[in-house]
């Protein structure tokens, strides 16, 4: 059990690629089997707006399933105890908060697109802009953090050189997303999520046949007895982080609010809420694979890579091949979630709002393609280095991600949110925020950059209110009507 | 002095986590076969 095992492959590099190949080209058949349904640049983006409560949980669950999920995990509880695990559970509230949220986004804007639209509409330009800012560099965290974790997976796995494995999965879920839009996205949200779930099951249930948590529990109360810690400090102020990264990313970003719109009338709340259930535990499952590490004497010389090295050590081929398609699903899930959702803000916000506001729908469908690869090219780029360990580079993102939370809420329920206090909050909440992560610790950078911007949105709508009418919202994203499209049509 | 998680607890979490899993998993199917019946996939 002692082996030195990253220094070893844990699963032979031709069953490494014979996997890649045999997933790969399944998502990519898939995505164009999909992609027929999508005639319109509004299905592409948005699968109709009419996915049901299946559909609508696994694509919640499965988009939160990131491979940090899979990979972070067994990290913070390698790290950071039995607490730490807990800790990152947490990050499900933001599903069950977004939930509500979801059904009243739906009321809004039934005709809506993004999320940056429904600040530029309720908040203004100013607002606006901060807020894209935010959304795309979030976005483009998001991503290059999953494209080297899948690089730096399938390389501790399979011995697949980083540069071939981050290449290959980019290049899969850019080709089934271009193809398929978001129908593809969420059909392969459901096979990815019924995929995780099991393969976790399974390595679980294999490791708990061999060792009983209770014999885990005994070697570490020897060995490692703050890993069973209930007041472990590190852990809880991860536990508070990471609840609040959660609710921040989902609140804010166009991924979730993407999945908003495209819901049946009355399934969001459902489907965010199961969303939520169906996630609850996988970081519990995936967590215990970290904390087996130490209590087996498994030597861990990488914390990222801990919870595939002790599914392989324990569990042999069979272990390694399931990690290998958990998290390669893992990755395929959030990767083609973030494509689409990052292309329809660019397509939206940026190209259409700025440059092309009369754009036809084949135009606009263009660009969302064009956007698509362009997006996938950007993150292969920025991949190229592997500078930072997988934390440092998704955590960088909380005090940003922190700052959006009460711009949003206020945003959707208040109606006299003042639009300049908002601003402030996001601009305030974001440089306090990054002023703590760099000073205290990366742990505290959401926490502030909330707390930040909780007290300037609360301050500036109480002392300098500003009434909104809701109806805006629904009237400025209302469809054109089918005679300003053939005219539309007509004059180009 | 060190104030640990108790072992059942430790050993509830874990046994908890990994049957929830696996009524998710469950559950995602028969929502699934629910809706197609229903002709409410999407």
């Amino acid at each position: 059990m002692n082996s030195n095992t990253t220094e070893g492959l844990l699963l032979d590099p031709g069953v490494g690629f014979a996997l890649l190949a045999v997933f790969g080209l399944g998502w990519i058949a898939l995505g164009i089997w999909w992609g027929r349904k999508a005639k319109t640049t509004e299905g592409h983006m948005l699968a109709g707006r009419n996915v049901g409560l299946a559909l609508g949980t696994a694509t919640a669950a499965a988009t939160w399933i990131t491979s940090n999920t899979t990979m972070l995990a067994p990290q913070f509880a390698l790290q950071l105890g039995i607490i730490g695990a807990l800790a990152y559970c947490t990050a499900s509230f933001g599903l069950f908060l977004f939930a509500p949220m979801a059904a009243r986004i739906r009321t809004l804007m039934p005709n809506g697109f993004t999320s940056v639209e429904f600040i530029r509409l309720r908040y203004g330009e100013t607002a606006y802009w901060l807020f894209l800012l935010i959304s795309i560099f979030y976005s483009m965290t998001w991503l290059v953090s999953m494209a080297m974790a899948g690089g730096i997976a399938l390389e501790a796995l399979s011995g697949i050189p980083y540069l071939t494995g981050m290449t290959v999965i980019l290049a899969v879920c850019v080709a089934y997303t271009v193809f398929g839009g978001l129908y593809a996205v969420i059909g392969t949200d459901f096979i990815q999520s019924i995929i995780i779930l099991a393969g976790l099951v399974i390595v679980a249930v294999m490791i708990l046949a061999k060792e009983p948590p209770g014999s885990v529990y005994e070697r570490l109360e020897e060995s490692r007895p703050m890993l069973l810690s209930a007041l472990f400090p590190a852990a809880l102020m991860a536990l508070f982080n990471n609840m609040l990264f959660g609710i921040g990313e989902i609140t804010h970003s166009n991924v979730w609010w993407s999945r908003a719109f495209a819901m049946r009338k009355g399934v969001g709340a459902k489907a965010f809420l199961l969303g939520g259930l169906v996630w609850l535990p996988i970081p519990l499952v995936a967590g215990f694979l970290g904390l087996a590490a130490p209590a087996l004497g498994i030597n861990i010389l990488r914390p990222d890579v801990a919870g595939p090295v002790v599914a392989a050590e324990m569990l042999g081929t069979l272990g390694a091949v399931l990690v290998f398609i958990v998290v390669f699903c893992s990755l395929a899930s959030s990767i083609d979630s973030l494509l689409a959702a990052t292309s329809d803000l660019i397509t939206k916000d940026i190209v259409q709002n700025l440059f092309m506001k009369d754009a036809t729908d084949r135009q606009l469908r263009t660009v969302v393609m064009v956007v698509i690869i362009g997006l996938g090219v950007v993150t292969w780029l920025l991949c190229l280095g592997r500078s930072q360990t997988l934390a440092e580079v998704l955590f960088f993102a909380g005090p940003l991600v922190g700052s959006t939370i009460w711009p949003i809420i206020a945003g959707l329920y208040w109606k006299r949110a003042n639009p300049v206090g908002v601003s402030l909050a996001m601009l305030m909440g974001t440089a306090i925020g990054l002023f703590a992560y760099q000073t205290i610790g990366w742990y505290t950078g959401a926490l502030v950059g909330t707390a930040v911007s909780f007290v300037i949105v609360v301050a500036s709508t109480a002392i300098f209110p500003r009434e909104f009418d809701w109806r805006r919202l629904r009237v400025s994203t209302a469809p054109k009507s089918p005679a300003d499209r053939i005219r539309e049509e007509a004059a180009q | 002095m060190i104030s640990l998680v108790p072992q059942w607890i430790f050993s509830l979490l874990i046994y908890g986590a990994v049957a929830l899993a696996a009524i998710a998993a469950v559950g995602l199917i028969a929502l699934l076969l629910i809706d197609r019946k229903n002709g409410e996939l999407w």
